[in-house]
């Protein structure tokens, strides 16, 4: 009987340990070994780490970091972050959140960047950060040591398709965002891909939400109610003037909702939306 | 480029003139907007005379919302130099351009290098010129030249407070003229750092985690009127106190009353909820037409902050801490079903199907584990423990 409580118990301790264990695919880094101990966090402690900032991790899904350092035989060290999140398209979101607008972005991963001697990159459902240590590691030993951890990651690792709907025209460079949540400050309004523009002397945002028919009628019906426009929902494209965001066009299709936020006269890119 | 950059300059001016005039003109300017308009509840935020509505906004992520809180008359937008890697601090300088800045308190945070995150302790790799480095690239970030508030960020030691390099650099800063007033920001260890600040006798403002759910609520009160009586300003945050009271978001924090509650207390100026929705503006914005807590909304709180000494929130920092290795959360999760929720079947067939015996604690003098929610586990074990003992009968 004592056997069996004990073999329950280690049960217990044991599963929440395998919870909290390191993924195999990074304890064999070719050419770098694990060094000292692995920190792990999770939605708890998150603000632990990085403070503040947790908060924007948390709204984009996240799920846990490990913080490991590697060494080189050289005895040079660097730091690798893993964040996890729920999906591809969440960690997207908070990966485009911390990309500059103007950067020159690295084929590592679906899409990397380099900033101030660190790497930081996209792998599907992570984001991860490759910081230098001291003694230093070289550009290119830093940014091959990247490669080998997207690699075992993803093979041909891609950015989220739904932003190739967007249209070129006036497309602004690294201007793609993903909102997680309540957009257009619309609650449950979750999930919107959003690309900004430049044309005609105007600068604006185009959005895409895809979901089913029904979410995307109860949100249409919500912003409705929001400006006090009692119309039945047609399958058409709507412009209104929001008190609070300005003109805003939105365009109800069966399952998509697409729009213009921030133009003076969104009337006049109603084409681009038709695009998508 | 070129045209970019003259653009930005022209702003720069405009906006540093505009900040320059704000400095006389905003206290007055609000004050008579707010009789205008009597739903709106303005209060000083210490020495420094500046009035502001006591709901602000804080960490944005879309401009859509800063245009929201704009436009319901939100004069106070938070923000700081680490928020999404500087895109935070980007995103409002763009939301506010063309936005008469005397008329709104503008702000950023920088955090001292060197600190240890965890022991709060601000190491000898510190330094002042560093620190301004980062102040003057959150400055080009919003697009002005100064701001009205400089908080050194996120500390929770009284080391880090009056370090001397910390010291030295925000009063460059603010001799400089890049920001008017000076403050700390701080979401552990509140009252120490409270106290730190009113020695440092420099700052002006404390930006601190303040909600009902703080075990050690009492001890802040008493730090924050002591800084209150030496001129400092008070705004709060995570006044929602992270908006749900369980980790599965199943039991959220009645709102209305937990920001009823933080801004009950005079002292606190402002606080900046992070307002994900307009609704959600809008209901905080409504509230200040009738402040006090009803009685319902009075018991949610007790209820929530009774919760809230229940709940262990599996941070599994106590893990390997006990001698007999036992699954400490899952323990201090049977003692919530227990006595949180009267659900005793629930708590008995958990901890039978965790082997527990009615005694695990026997061999034991004295308890090793340490919950970083000050739980006194050793004795939560054992009351929990005893419902081993009573009969499936009696248990409803």
């Amino acid at each position: 009987m004592q056997i069996n409580r004990l073999l329950v118990l280690l049960f217990f301790i044991s599963g929440s340990v395998l919870a909290q264990n390191y993924p195999d695919k990074f304890t064999a880094i070719e050419g770098w070994t694990i060094e000292g101990e692995k920190q792990f966090y999770s939605q708890d402690n998150l603000y632990d780490y990085i403070n503040g900032a947790s908060d924007f991790y948390l709204g984009y899904a996240f799920q846990d970091l490990w913080v490991v350092d590697y060494k080189n035989q050289a005895g040079q060290l660097l730091t690798l972050e893993l964040y996890r999140h729920s999906s591809a398209l969440q960690a997207f979101g908070i990966y485009t959140e911390e990309r500059p607008q103007t950067t020159e972005v690295l084929p590592i991963g679906a899409q990397g960047f380099l900033e101030s001697g660190a790497i930081f990159f996209l792998a599907n459902d992570y984001y991860v950060k490759v910081y230098n240590g001291r003694p230093e590691v070289p550009e290119v030993a830093i940014l091959a040591f990247a490669n080998k951890v997207a690699d075992s990651i993803c093979s041909g690792c891609g950015l989220p398709d739904l932003f190739n709907r967007f249209p070129a025209q006036g497309r602004v460079n690294l201007s793609e965002r993903y909102m997680p949540e309540n957009f257009m400050g619309l609650s449950g309004f979750n999930g919107v891909c959003t690309v900004n523009y430049e044309l005609a002397d105007e600068t604006f945002r185009l959005f895409v939400y895809k979901e089913n028919d029904e979410t995307c009628r109860m949100i249409m019906e919500k912003y409705f109610k929001r400006l006090d426009y009692k119309k039945k929902l047609k399958e058409k494209t709507y412009t209104f003037d929001d008190p609070y965001l300005g003109k805003v066009s939105l365009s109800y299709k069966k399952g998509m909702i697409s729009g213009i936020l921030d133009a003076k006269n969104p009337e006049a890119f109603i084409s681009l939306l038709e695009k998508m | 480029m070129n045209q970019t950059n003259k653009n930005n300059r022209r702003h720069f001016l405009k906006m540093t003139a505009a900040g320059l005039a704000g400095a006389t003109l905003l206290p007055q300017t609000v004050e008579a907007k707010s009789k205008k308009n009597n739903k709106v509840i303005y209060r000083t935020l210490g020495r420094t005379g500046v009035k502001l509505p006591i709901v602000s906004m804080g960490a944005m992520k879309d401009a859509a919302m800063v245009k929201a809180g704009l436009t319901k008359g939100v004069k106070h937008f938070d923000t700081a130099h680490v928020y999404q890697k500087g895109k935070n601090e980007e995103m409002l300088g763009e939301a506010l351009k063309g936005q008469d800045l005397s008329q709104l308190f503008t702000v950023t945070k920088v955090v001292p290098d060197d600190m240890d995150r965890q022991t709060g302790l601000v190491g000898d790799g510190c330094t002042a010129e560093n620190f301004l480095k980062m102040f003057d690239i959150s400055l080009e970030r919003l697009q002005v030249k100064s701001v009205d508030l400089l908080y050194v960020h996120a500390v929770s030691s009284r080391q880090a407070v009056l370090h001397p390099e910390v010291i030295k650099a925000v009063k460059k800063a603010k001799e400089q003229g890049k920001c008017k007033w000076l403050g700390v920001s701080t979401h552990k260890n509140e009252p120490e750092v409270i106290r730190a600040a009113i020695e440092a006798g420099i700052y002006d403002v404390v930006l601190t985690a303040y909600n009902f759910k703080q075990d050690h609520v009492e001890e802040l009160n008493k730090a924050i009127e002591e800084g209150a009586a030496q001129g400092i300003g008070f705004v709060a945050m995570k006044i929602m106190a992270g908006g749900f009271l369980d980790k599965d978001k199943t039991k959220p924090v009645n709102t209305r009353a937990a920001f009823k509650w933080a801004m009950q207390n005079e002292h606190v100026c402002t606080c900046i909820p992070s307002f994900t929705t307009i609704d959600q503006l809008e209901e905080s914005w409504s509230l200040m037409e009738k402040m006090k807590l009803t009685k319902d909304e009075q018991k949610d709180l007790e209820m929530a902050r009774d919760y809230a000494g229940l709940y262990c929130n599996a941070c599994n920092q106590c893990d390997g801490q006990c001698q007999n290795d036992l699954p400490i959360p899952e323990l201090m999760r049977s003692y919530m079903y227990t006595y949180g929720y009267r659900e005793m079947g629930k708590a008995k067939t958990l901890l039978a199907d965790l082997g527990l015996g009615n005694d695990p604690c026997s061999d034991c003098n004295e308890c090793t584990v340490t919950c970083v929610k000050n739980f006194a586990v050793g004795e939560k074990v054992q009351s929990i423990s005893r419902l081993m003992d009573v009969p499936d009968d009696f248990i409803v």
